[in-house]
């Protein structure tokens, strides 16, 4: 991975002009060249979250300037064209970059923290239930906001919201911090009664070609009865890639809202 | 789910590649009671009892209850698999083994039978004419499967039967065909011809020649398998099929892609066809193999239910014919147009769909909206091993279509899609075995 870009021709041209420009400024006007020379990096310290990005913009650039230094690539890849530090956060921690213009040298400082994230990615209740959901690393206070208050109650109190089913249905709520947004799908199903039909029941049918009807197998695995959050660990893990298996292939197609009612129903059947 | 542990359990009872029908007793299908106290009530007609119209009559009375009256009308007496078989052409299956009465259907899920031939549809009376008889109905499912066009130069479709079987109708075309390879001279060639998609299956001509070329190569030295291929290049799995035909079958697979077909000489046994740039050929074979282009059943057409292409548009969350004069008719499987493949495994889950949508309809509830199909196969490669493919579709409220979601990716950066298994192995080989037994349960049991 090219992180840092040094340009040899430019700093050669650079140094050339350079020494033409103040040889002459040195005769006529030393006080204006000096003032040209002052390069400035703004902002002088950035904070990104892992996965963002974000610019670091120069100034008073004489001929052209260099990025020759990056404390921490890992932390955070950076270029630099058209006076302009284009930032990529990578990871959480520190790093400085250094900027050569002449022979003025200049650094900014790069923090990058970790995004904040909310586990679980989605809730299954049933009206009544509550659960709550973690979150975790917020850029100073997180919101909560419900996308239908009817469907469910959330509460927050510092970094847990207290999430309690009311009526069937679904509810979007989205946590969100100076940075970041992140939506959790709510779904609530009534007590289960005679006539009512699982939410879970048709999206669960597709596994039923493989693990036989109502999970009941006769070939591959018995789903029919495991227990609700141990099929859902399978399901997310299969989901996030598990290698070259047609159960990843297949579980990747799911919301993570559908992998629970899918493991809801089979659990009980 | 590690069914890691579970196939090596069965490697170690030794079961080979042809496993005996009755060994996979101790894994026959769990039969679930038709529930009683739905309060559920109406009449189901079902036409065509293949994948798709086995699963809605089975999942309408397990889903619907005892006051739901399903009667499944299907001319033949058992369904005969097209999924595995490929593998009777190779002579590794034995087409009987292919076989599925509807006998659990009738005996346990209470599902009545009519066997006979449905030979109209009064949409506005609501009742079937079969050969035999009519019958009313509150919702009607039409699973009639394809039927099959005659490719330019034949005389009539019955030459399939006879001459040039297609087999891509399990039965006795299947067994013409394997006698006409067993038959093959030495040195003489196969041609098998693809038709434009879509068609039935869409990976089934390129595993049927690669099953095919694998067997020529152990039994008829000399002899090669020309394809034509009226689609510009392989429709699907082509990472797969393009090593398999450029590696393992070098010298016997000539694949030969945008080739339209002009003419079959049934009695010469010869295919001409156009190369796309303005060529004619003409290529002799001692077997012509041509799958021919299909279409939803005249049936069908007269009920009034086609649309601008050959095949039936419906509404994919209960399948229900888009005509809204049509609308208590519900179209699944091969037959209907939808953005899915027509496949027996997504057939069992549109069957699904179906069943699930009718059983809301009759209790006055609303449909369910989210509604996802797989569409997932095995493949043989050779007459040991097998690839996979798989795609999720989801329903998308904006266009009304199936769709396969953004995030179902081959590969980071990759368009949405099918994923394919990254080679063929013997491993996937014995999954499909798995996977063929139990789809087939779910369907007929």
């Amino acid at each position: 991975m090219l992180l840092v870009k040094f340009d040899n021709n430019g700093e050669m041209e650079k140094m050339r002009r350079s020494h033409v420009i103040c040889s002459f400024a040195s005769l006529v006007l030393p006080l204006v060249a000096v003032a040209a020379h002052a390069l400035t990096l703004s902002p002088s310290s950035l904070t990104l979250v892992a996965g963002g990005s974000g610019t670091i913009s120069l100034s008073s650039v004489s001929g052209t300037a260099s990025l020759v230094g990056n404390s921490a690539p890992l932390v955070a890849s950076a270029t630099l064209t058209s006076n302009r530090i284009t930032v990529k956060a990578l990871a959480a921690g520190t790093t400085k970059l250094t900027v050569k213009n002449g022979k003025e040298t200049k650094t900014a400082t790069v923090t990058v923290t970790l995004p904040m994230t909310v586990a679980p990615p989605s809730l299954l209740l049933t009206v009544g239930q509550s659960a709550t959901l973690t979150i975790r690393n917020p850029t100073g206070a997180a919101q909560v906001s419900n996308s239908n208050a009817t469907v469910a109650r959330a509460t927050l109190a510092g970094t847990v919201v207290t999430v309690t089913g009311r009526v069937a249905g679904s509810a979007n709520l989205v946590i969100s911090d100076s940075k970041t947004k992140v939506t959790v799908q709510v779904t609530v199903t009534s007590v289960a009664s005679s006539g009512e039909i699982h939410p879970g029941r048709l999206l669960a049918s597709n596994c039923f070609q493989c693990h036989g009807t109502n999970g009941s197998s006769g070939g591959f695995d018995q789903l029919q009865g495991d227990s609700g959050a141990d099929l859902l660990e399978k399901l997310r893990k299969f989901a996030s890639g598990d290698g070259d298996s047609i159960m990843a292939a297949h579980a990747l197609g799911y919301t993570d809202a559908q992998l629970q009612l899918i493991a809801d129903f089979l659990s009980k059947q | 789910m590690d069914r890691r542990k579970f196939l090596g359990s069965l490697a170690a009872g030794g079961l080979g590649l042809l496993a005996a029908p009755g060994v996979w007793a101790a894994d026959a299908p769990v039969l679930f009671p038709v529930p009683t106290n739905t309060g559920i009530t109406g009449n189901v007609v079902v036409v065509g009892g293949g994948m798709s119209g086995a699963t809605v009559a089975k999942y309408l009375r397990l889903w619907g209850g005892t006051g739901v009256n399903v009667t499944l009308i299907e001319m033949s007496p058992s369904y005969t698999s097209n999924i595995m078989s490929n593998t009777v052409l190779s002579g590794q299956r034995e087409l009987s083994s292919l076989e599925y009465t509807y006998a659990t259907l009738t005996g346990h899920y209470g599902v009545r039978r009519i066997t006979s031939r449905v030979t109209s549809i009064d949409s506005d009376h609501t009742r079937v004419y079969y050969e035999g008889g009519d019958i009313g109905y509150d919702r009607l499912v039409l699973a009639p499967g394809l039927e099959f066009d005659r490719m330019p130069g034949m005389v009539d479709v019955s030459q399939y039967d006879t001459d040039i079987p297609h087999a891509w109708k399990a039965g006795p075309q299947t067994a013409l065909l394997r006698s006409q390879l067993v038959a093959l001279t030495p040195g003489q060639n196969v041609v098998l011809t693809i038709p434009p998609a879509p068609y039935r299956c869409p990976p089934g001509p390129y595993e049927r020649v690669c099953v095919i070329a694998d067997w020529l190569k152990a039994n008829k030295p000399g002899s090669r398998i020309i394809v034509l291929d009226a689609n510009l290049d392989i429709v699907v799995e082509k990472d797969n099929f393009s090593t398999a035909f450029t590696t393992l079958y070098a010298g016997i697979v000539d694949y030969r892609p945008g080739s339209t077909v002009t003419k079959v000489d049934v009695g010469a046994r010869a295919v001409t066809y156009d190369d796309g740039v303005g060529k004619s050929w003409t290529e002799n074979a001692g077997v012509i193999n041509a799958i021919p282009p299909q279409r939803a059943p005249k049936l069908l057409a007269d009920a009034g239910l086609l649309g601008a292409t050959p095949f039936a548009p419906v509404d994919v969350l209960s399948y229900a014919s888009t005509n809204p004069d049509k609308s208590l008719i519900h179209v699944i499987g091969d037959a209907s147009f939808t953005t899915q493949p027509k496949a027996g495994h997504i057939g069992n889950q549109q069957g699904k769909t179906c069943a699930d949508a009718i059983v809301r309809l009759l209790a006055g509830k609303p449909l369910d909206r989210q509604v996802v199909t797989n569409s997932a196969c095995y493949t043989p490669i050779t007459l040991t091993t097998a690839t996979w493919l798989s795609a999720v579709y989801q329903y998308d409220g904006t266009s009304r279509k199936m769709i396969v979601p953004s995030w179902h990716i081959p590969a980071v950066g990759a368009p949405a899609g099918a994923i394919a298994a990254t080679a063929a192995t013997t491993e996937n080989y014995q999954d499909m075995l798995v996977w063929f037994k139990t789809l087939m349960g779910d369907t007929f049991s």
